[in-house]
């Protein structure tokens, strides 16, 4: 991709707080137009990266491109960027349509002009007949829509929200994500996201980066992320993962790790990991089949046998916790409700069975391969 | 003061506008309901007495002998004749009124300019050393007013530290004559007054939320833009309180004027005073008294309707 893709394009930033290392040498390409999230859970570097960018926070070392030019070291009143603050950060002495006009009013636009584009900002988030109102007078999701109005109707190269949608409740919270997907579609401005929240992510995004202790762990699709993560940490903290770790036993074509007669775990890309090295692979718990104990799974199938300890029903799908002896670790198998005919409907707590799925389904994770990555965010 | 009674409880911006919209009758009724009546009859009691006994009743007092005139021995003869306020306004004590409010309104204005950055600085970037700050900004109150303006004496006069400092830099060649002179009282004023301007703007510059500054920049304004828009028109409550709180007690002062300044430095407080322990016409004294207080309630009552700080009053 060329210079003229990226809406924002960050090259080796850094920024020290004190001895903390709150960026890490981050180097990343936001697409114009893209919706692109930020994720990581707090203290991961994600809102100091945001803040770098609108120029609240300047990088100790590194480059932020906007539009093909460093900003980097250029106040937040010369970047082309808006921002909609966590706690909104209306004025409060002002009413609806002057916050919304404030940015317009700086750059000395005419007034008929300033009116227009007010007026359609305040439309777009259905506030039209709000204008006059005090800040406090709104509720908070009203309050949020002023301020996504006030920083779009500056038309930005970026729009950065940080954890917009955090002091809402549920309800609101799914809707207001609708509404900004829509939003960013009419407009086509680049959004940048910043939420720990990956279901929010993952729901909004044409792309996230997963961030973890100021690092980058991996930039993908929403998709992506989920059936290839790269790493543990990501397979951990996007969704639920299994996670086996084994030495490789024997290599047909194929990796393998045995567990004694009739279990096995089967991996792709054997040359990734040659025999007697150590393996790490992660595999989502929807990809898993449970079997009576007496069924016999496909012969190219991962294999091992489990005893049920928990079964929670979630209507749809239900959700079992199952010891896996051979691991000596506990699996999450997420079942589809079908309730075929022939099917057992729900397996109950201290049942023996066995879990099978396509080795298609397991991914090979580097083994300790980004700093800290073993412990589990599930 | 009310002022000072809605600066330490802002009520929650919901409720806020609740109150706004019921009716001030309303409102009142509300107020002193039940138990919250009784709540706020037991802790105002004792202030409402304090001031009942040392305040409203030593005013009525004067406001009754301003009627009346002047015994032969210095005492009070109890009357109703208007001669004492036909007095007070009389152009004799145009020009010392003019001043008083003039030196107090320069000094208000300087307070104001000296103070703001002051505040600014401490409620922004004081962080974790907002209270030395503020330990230093009270100090010189430890020590007694009177002295404090005395050693301004020390300062300016003829062989004062300015003087020899100056002299002995070679910058001038004769004494400046500082003392008693108008400058040296609105020095006075200003020093003295300083702290009373510079605590209202802190705590409305310290509520500030600092995000705001951060979206104003982000909407494209500069410092000063932000400045002008956004910190300035937050933190008017305080000016309004700090302006107040200078101008009132500057206007009627008579001991800066009386010890720092001189023949053409008269202000209305030493008039007052004069007439009090001097001339010994109390009746007259306390028609000069209510007369300030007149024209001072009007002025603030136009002034905080001015800036719109409905919050005030």
């Amino acid at each position: 991709m060329s210079e003229e893709d990226y809406a924002i394009r960050l090259e080796g930033v850094t920024k020290l707080f004190g001895d903390l290392r709150a960026v890490d040498d981050m180097s990343l390409g936001i697409r114009k137009g893209e919706f692109f999230s930020l994720l990581g859970p707090s203290g991961c570097g994600k809102t100091t990266c945001l803040r770098m960018i609108a120029g609240f926070e300047e990088p100790t070392e590194g480059a932020i491109y906007l539009e093909g030019t460093d900003v980097a070291r250029f106040p937040p009143y010369r970047r082309n960027v808006n921002t909609v603050f966590q706690n909104y950060a209306l004025f409060p002495h002002l009413n609806v349509e002057k916050n919304v006009a404030f940015g317009l009013k700086r750059k000395k636009l005419p007034k008929a002009e300033i009116e227009k584009r007010v007026h359609d900002a305040l439309r777009m988030v259905e506030l039209e007949d709000r204008g006059k109102n005090k800040p406090t007078q709104l509720s908070g999701g009203m309050q949020q829509r002023v301020a996504l109005a006030r920083a779009l109707v500056n038309l930005p190269a970026v729009l950065l929200l940080d954890e917009p949608l955090g002091a809402l409740d549920l309800k609101l919270r799914r809707q207001m994500q609708l509404e900004l997907k829509h939003i960013h579609e009419s407009v086509g401005i680049t959004f940048i996201y910043v939420t720990h929240d990956q279901e929010e992510a993952l729901t909004m995004s044409d792309r996230i980066a997963v961030m973890k202790q100021g690092r980058v762990e991996q930039v993908g699709e929403p998709e992506e992320l989920y059936e290839a993560p790269a790493t543990r940490f990501v397979a951990g903290f996007i969704g639920v993962s299994n996670f086996i770790e084994g030495r490789v036993e024997s290599s047909n074509g194929m990796g393998v790790l045995s567990y004694g007669e009739n279990q096995r775990v089967i991996f792709g890309k054997p040359q990734d990991s040659p025999v007697g090295d150590t393996v790490s692979l992660s595999v989502r718990p929807e990809k898993i089949r449970l079997l009576e104990l007496h069924e016999e799974p496909p012969e190219e199938n991962c294999v091992l046998k489990g005893i049920v300890r928990d079964v929670v029903y979630l209507g749809m799908t239900t959700q079992y916790k199952i010891d896996v002896p051979a691991l000596q670790s506990q699996f999450t198998v997420l079942e589809q409700n079908v309730q075929v005919a022939s099917d057992k409907t729900l397996w109950m707590p201290g049942e023996e069975t066995v879990l099978t799925w396509h080795p298609y389904h397991n991914r090979v994770l580097p083994e300790q391969a980004t700093r800290g990555s073993t412990e589990e965010v599930a | 003061m009310s002022m000072d009674a809605s600066k330490v409880t802002p009520s929650p911006p919901a409720e806020e506008a609740a109150i706004r919209k019921a009716g001030l009758w309303s409102r009142f009724v509300d107020r002193f309901r039940g138990r919250s009546f009784l709540v706020a009859n037991v802790l105002l009691a004792p202030t409402m007495m304090w001031l009942t006994l040392f305040l409203v009743l030593p005013l009525l007092v004067i406001f009754v002998y301003s009627f009346g005139g002047r015994g032969a021995y210095g005492d009070v003869e109890l009357g109703f004749s208007l001669s004492n306020y036909t007095k007070a306004f009389s152009p004799l004590w145009m020009p010392v009124i003019l001043r008083s409010f003039a030196f107090a309104g320069i000094a208000t204005v300087l307070t104001l300019a000296l103070g703001y950055p002051l505040a600014y600085f401490v409620a922004i970037y004081g962080g974790a050393k907002k209270n030395i700050f503020l330990i230093l900004l009270m100090l010189p109150f430890w020590t007694s007013y009177l002295i404090r303006t005395y050693s301004w004496i020390v300062i300016l006069r003829t062989e004062g530290v300015v003087n020899t400092s100056l002299s002995w830099l070679g910058i001038i060649s004769e004494p400046l004559n500082l003392l008693n002179t108008p400058f040296s009282v609105v020095l006075g004023l200003t020093y003295g007054f300083l702290p009373f301007m510079t605590l209202p703007l802190y705590a409305s510059l310290e509520k500030l939320d600092k995000s705001l500054l951060e979206a104003a920049q982000d909407l494209g304004a500069n410092r000063l833009w932000t400045l002008l828009r956004v910190t300035l028109p937050l933190s008017l409550p305080g000016v309004v309180a700090g302006t107040l709180l200078t101008f009132i007690p500057a206007v009627g002062d008579f001991v800066t004027p009386d010890l720092l300044g001189g023949p053409n430095t008269l202000m209305i407080g030493n008039v007052i005073q004069q007439q009090f322990l001097s001339a010994r016409d109390w009746a007259y004294g306390s028609a000069l008294s209510f007369s300030l207080m007149a024209i001072l309630l009007v002025g603030i009552f136009l002034y905080v309707r001015k800036m719109g700080s409905e919050d005030l009053m």
